[in-house]
């Protein structure tokens, strides 16, 4: 009798019309019902996850906005203005391979360079619906090649998406973005997502020894994927035109500095049951052109060589590569296994440097062969062990640079109601790009290196009771083998010492209504042999604020960095507000980097004539700057 | 005890964030029905996966003895079940489909709720007064 007097009352609640609250209730679908939520990979590693909503409410236009304040990337850009996080003040072109870029299954890898970060790390996101950020070697699932970080972007689908889009922005610097999309079904079973885009990206202007330097990029991009339930098809490309900031000048006075770019991704992958399949294919085509105002110098050990006074290049570079993997879950077990192949080419037309064609080594492609078993083994029902190893074999055609690289990691997930404990270990070994390889001809390395060898231990809980979640992690890296810059030859070469990363980081968020979330961090890390520097501590801190009212979304977000190294406090405050019009018609505007206070990078200079050390410039890569959008949905 | 059992289960899956889209389809068709619990046919594995945990929307196996269908596609219907109302799950379906009531899709990345007023007077089904505002 209770039991149906109970089923009739809640019966009722139900039939009653007046509390059917569809408004709110399609307001918790659309802010909680993220993609994100099914994308996910629970026992990935550590984790960050920017929603569709958070995305849209941060303003985040470019993946910058994003990367800067995520553990444990940030944002630098290297000496050409192009995203490289791990950027040692060197003229290299690109040092961070290890942090790996996807879209949706799909890497976005170049042949020469590896890691698609350095031509896609600061891509436009109007076409993105949400980002996940994986760290310490996550998973061996997705990418062929080692990976420290793996960030993952989704698109956009017809499933939430089906319409039109157009979108326009203007900046304090006269830079402006358009972008449109439309996305649809196609017959009964596929649909499709298309986007193009225009960006005219001016950048703050800085000088050294009065003269500019230029970061300015113009890219044009076109991003479409067809797909059903079970297959895939990515295809992006674009072309851009960049000022290389210093580029090679040792004083920071290029005379020109260009770097023209043409860049394809074409990718199938699906799945048929239990196996999964993937094939793409990208493509690089780079032109750079740098003039310098400096006379080389034509004695021993130079040779007419150094210091640079022009250099040209024109290079073709391809990635084709293919994978199959099998995966089981049985009740107590989800278990993966794949093999994958990666084939690299890539080939210099020209290097003219100082006007001197400078020979090639022969080195036109590297190939990756790879297979990884991953294995979850449920020990309790809140009790999760993952296992995994991976091992690769690098060829290079022409060089004695040839390696097998063995990755492992064991973790172990422990959850109670409100606790999660996570435990890692994990083993990554990398290898050299393909523009490192016999890369004496252009004085960046010389002869056979070893690989560099990286073991984490690292433990992350978190805690989570109604509005707020705490998630607090430490982890100790140790690096050995990294390839750091030798400052008498200016080669890059294995580094004598283990450098040691302590990191310790508290991370509050509290979502105290439904439309307000309050994002706090405070971290701690200490690195010892670093290169030069020795020891250096880092201290850093996010506040981040989302907030709505009425038809205004209001975000503010502070960023706090300081170091034993400049021994400054730096100051990055960032501000935004969007009012909705109406449903389709949005009007926004926001400024970053306002106090202009900002965590700057330091480019070191010298004397091109005596190569004395001169004072280094420190240049931030987050202007200062106010952007004015409008945005109509039909 | 076993009452207790079961309102905490119902609870829980009215008000789990995991499944909002279960949340709306148990908050509208039992109140446009005028039944506390209903037979719903799906051919679609994501909407068996939604429904697969209410207690008051029952999963049936055949159309023919079930209130109601929901999906997006119905061209390999049964001729029995050509006339039962369908609430469609894709804007496509709902304009082509002759006996879709209503509607619940994603569209320019919003959520939408729709209703054909002349469809719902056909079906004999009630549209609660305050959800006029979504139907045509």
């Amino acid at each position: 009798m209770k039991k149906n007097l109970l089923y009739f009352f809640l019966t009722l609640r139900l039939l009653n019309a007046q509390e059917i609250d569809l408004d709110s209730l399609l307001d918790d679908i659309k802010t909680k019902t993220d993609l994100s939520s099914k994308t996910k990979l629970e026992n990935g590693g550590v984790s960050t996850v920017y929603t569709r909503d958070d995305i849209y409410r941060m303003q985040a236009k470019t993946l910058k906005d994003i990367l800067k304040s995520t553990y444990p990337l940030g944002y630098t850009e290297n000496n050409y203005g192009l995203p490289d996080p791990y950027y040692m003040g060197t003229a290299h072109p690109f040092v961070s391979s290890s942090i790996r870029i996807f879209i949706d299954d799909q890497e976005l890898s170049l042949g020469l360079y590896g890691s698609g970060i350095v031509a896609y790390g600061n891509i436009e996101l109007n076409f993105i619906d949400h980002i996940e950020v994986y760290t310490g070697n996550p998973t061996y699932e997705f990418s062929t090649e080692p990976t420290f970080v793996l960030v993952k972007l989704y698109s956009k689908n017809a499933k939430k998406d089906a319409g039109s889009k157009v979108f326009a922005q203007v900046g304090s610097f006269g830079d402006s973005l358009l972008s449109c999309y439309n996305s649809g079904d196609i017959g009964k079973e596929w649909s499709y997502f298309a986007y193009g885009s225009q960006n005219n990206d001016i950048r703050e202007k800085h000088t050294s020894h009065d003269t500019e330097l230029s970061r300015d990029t113009q890219t044009t991009f076109i991003f479409a994927s067809f797909y059903d339930d079970n297959n895939k098809i990515l295809i992006d490309a674009g072309t851009s035109k960049k000022d290389t900031f210093i580029d090679q000048s040792l004083d920071a006075t290029p005379l020109g500095a260009d770097l023209d770019n043409d860049f394809l991704h074409i990718g199938y992958n699906g799945t048929y049951n239990n196996l999964s399949y993937l094939l793409s294919y990208d493509t690089l085509n780079t032109k750079t052109n740098f003039i310098d105002d400096v006379t080389p110098i034509a004695s021993a050990p130079y040779y007419g060589m150094l210091p640079i006074a022009s250099l040209y290049s024109d290079s073709k570079s391809f990635v084709i590569s293919s994978e199959l993997k099998y995966n089981r879950i049985t009740d107590t077990n989800k278990f993966i296994t794949g093999l994958k192949y990666r084939y690299k080419g890539f080939e210099y037309d020209t290097i003219l440097r100082n006007g001197f064609n400078i020979p090639r080594t022969g080195n036109t492609n590297q190939t990756v062969a790879t297979a990884f078993i991953e294995n979850q083994y449920s020990l309790e029902e809140n009790s999760i062990l993952t296992t995994g190893i991976s091992v690769s074999k690098v060829q290079n055609n022409h060089s004695v640079q040839n390696d097998d690289l063995l990755m492992y990691r064991l973790g172990h997930t422990y959850t109670t109601n409100n606790f999660v404990f996570k435990s890692i270990y994990s083993h990554v070994e990398v290898t050299l790009d393909a523009y490192l390889v016999n890369g004496y001809n252009v004085y960046i390395t010389d002869g056979k290196k070893d690989i560099t060898k990286q073991d984490l231990l690292l433990e992350d809980i978190i805690y989570q009771k109604e509005n707020n979640k705490y998630e607090l992690i430490f982890s100790f890296l140790k690096t050995k083998d990294q390839m750091t810059p030798n400052f008498q030859t200016g080669l890059l070469e294995n580094y004598s010492k283990t450098i040691a990363v302590k990191s310790a980081i508290l991370m509050w968020t509290h979502t105290y209504s439904k439309f307000d979330k309050l994002y706090m961090t405070a971290e701690y890390d200490t690195i010892d042999n670093v290169p030069v520097l020795n020891t250096k501590q880092q201290y850093k801190a996010i506040i981040r604020n989302l907030n709505t009212y009425d038809k205004f979304d209001i975000f503010n977000e502070l960023l706090y960095s300081r170091d034993s190294i400049e021994k400054e406090n730096f100051y990055d405050y960032s501000a935004g507000i969007f009012y909705h019009v109406n449903e389709d018609l949005g009007v926004s505007l926001k400024a970053t980097n306002i106090f202009a206070k900002t965590q700057t990078i330091t480019y070191s200079r010298m004397n091109p004539l005596t190569f004395a050390t001169e004072k280094s410039l420190e240049i931030s890569p987050i202007d200062r700057h106010i952007m004015l959008s409008i945005e109509y949905l039909f | 005890m076993k009452s207790i059992i079961l309102i905490l289960l119902l609870s829980i899956v009215l008000l789990s964030d995991d499944n909002y889209e279960l949340k709306l389809y148990q908050s509208l068709l039992p109140a446009l029905f005028q039944k506390k619990s209903l037979i719903v046919y799906t051919q679609e594995s994501e909407q068996k996966d939604i429904l697969k945990n209410s207690l008051i929307l029952e999963l049936s196996s055949s159309c023919s003895n079930s209130d109601l269908i929901i999906g997006k596609s119905f061209d390999e219907l049964s001729t029995e079940c050509l006339n039962k109302p369908i609430f469609a799950t894709s804007y496509r379906s709902y304009i082509n489909a002759q006996n879709s009531f209503g509607a619940f899709y994603w569209s320019k990345g919003r959520p939408q709720i729709q209703f054909k007023l002349e469809v719902i007077k056909t079906y004999n089904l009630h549209l609660p007064q305050n959800l006029y505002k979504y139907a045509k």
